[in-house]
């Protein structure tokens, strides 16, 4: 019995830093500190907008944190990582660096048509997972995220938020209201 | 003696025409019978009751003396207050049709309220849309063709 659980332990151990290595060599290039800056507030607090003119409704119980934001506050969009995520409507996790606070949100309109904020997928290489934003910017998709980038398509509106795991980002694709996680390379 | 089932006869006949003539003639809802025949089911029992202790009591006074007659009457004693009990209880309980009203009637309270609060939410739910979208709106001037759409391709 103790020989199986000695086995069990060192097997547990080794497919831990094996994974730790794989995510580190993945990692190719620092992720890019992305932030966005609150545009608009709805006097419920229950919808805001950011600088690229995207929506987020926020839950009226969660209102009474976003309704003491203000216009210009710092904010970081994450995928809700909260422990209840699984059982909850809300995909994303607000954050205001200005406040410290934090909500989860859901995005409710895409950014401007043709605005000068606004991002969209420009060239797809689904061979190597790379893809190319509107704004010049090149990233390598998680491979976790591949089934889901194959639906991406040139053109699709995308929003740049944080991961939750070090080093890595999101990228939030509009019209088909997912996002994948990906490493910023250029 | 053998007057007893005639007379009986009689009554039980008696009974079923007073029986019919009320179904027949009288406009009493189910509800009001219900009600009636358990009103008429625990007076009847309580009378059980009252007549059964003033028998007992009774034969006790003419024995002379209780402490004597109290072994041999504690099976009707025990049948007595299990009686008692049984009308308490039965008092506190609804009959069957009485049952199967509140029964209904709890199901439909339930019903009501589940139905008047999804009507309550769904109202919320639609203000809070109403709201957001005229807040939407206002942001848009009014046009929300010049924004990307959310989840307009599904895979």
């Amino acid at each position: 019995m103790k020989k199986i659980t000695a086995i069990l332990c060192t097997l547990f151990t080794l497919s831990t830093f094996t994974h730790s290595l794989i995510a580190h060599s993945s990692d190719i290039i620092s992720s890019q500190d992305v932030t966005h800056s609150l545009g608009k507030i709805s006097k419920e607090g229950t919808l805001i907008a950011i600088e690229d003119e995207s929506q987020w409704i926020i839950p009226e119980s969660d209102s009474y944190i976003s309704s003491k934001w203000h216009l210009g506050d710092v904010l970081v969009i994450t995928p809700n990582s909260s422990y209840f995520a699984y059982f909850s409507n809300y995909t994303y996790t607000l954050s205001n660096l200005s406040t410290g606070t934090s909500t989860v949100a859901n995005l409710y309109y895409g950014p401007r048509i043709n605005g000068a904020l606004t991002k969209q997928v420009t060239e797809t290489n689904f061979t190597d997972g790379d893809v190319t934003l509107s704004d010049g910017s090149s990233w390598r998709v998680s491979t976790h995220s591949e089934k889901d980038f194959s639906n991406w398509q040139v053109s699709d509106y995308v929003i740049v938020g944080t991961s939750n795991y070090a080093n890595k980002n999101i990228l939030i694709n509009v019209n088909l209201n997912q996002y994948i996680e990906s490493i910023n390379f250029n | 003696m053998s007057t007893i089932p005639s007379t009986l006869g009689r009554i039980q006949t008696y009974a079923q025409d007073t029986l019919t003539y009320v179904q027949n003639n009288l406009k009493i809802d189910q509800s009001t019978q219900d009600k009636a025949y358990a009103v008429a089911l625990n007076v009847m029992k309580v009378i059980a009751f009252v007549a059964a202790s003033a028998t007992i009591l009774a034969v006790s006074c003419k024995a002379g003396c209780i402490s004597t007659i109290l072994p041999g009457a504690a099976p009707i004693i025990a049948g007595l207050l299990a009686l008692s009990i049984l009308c308490k209880s039965d008092s506190t309980t609804p009959s069957k049709p009485q049952a199967d009203s509140a029964a209904r009637a709890k199901e439909w309270s339930k019903e009501a309220r589940s139905d008047r609060e999804s009507a309550i939410k769904n109202a919320a739910d639609a203000k809070k849309k109403i709201e957001i979208e005229n807040t939407s709106t206002a942001w848009h001037n009014g046009n929300n063709s010049n924004f990307a759409a959310v989840g307009t391709r599904k895979v």
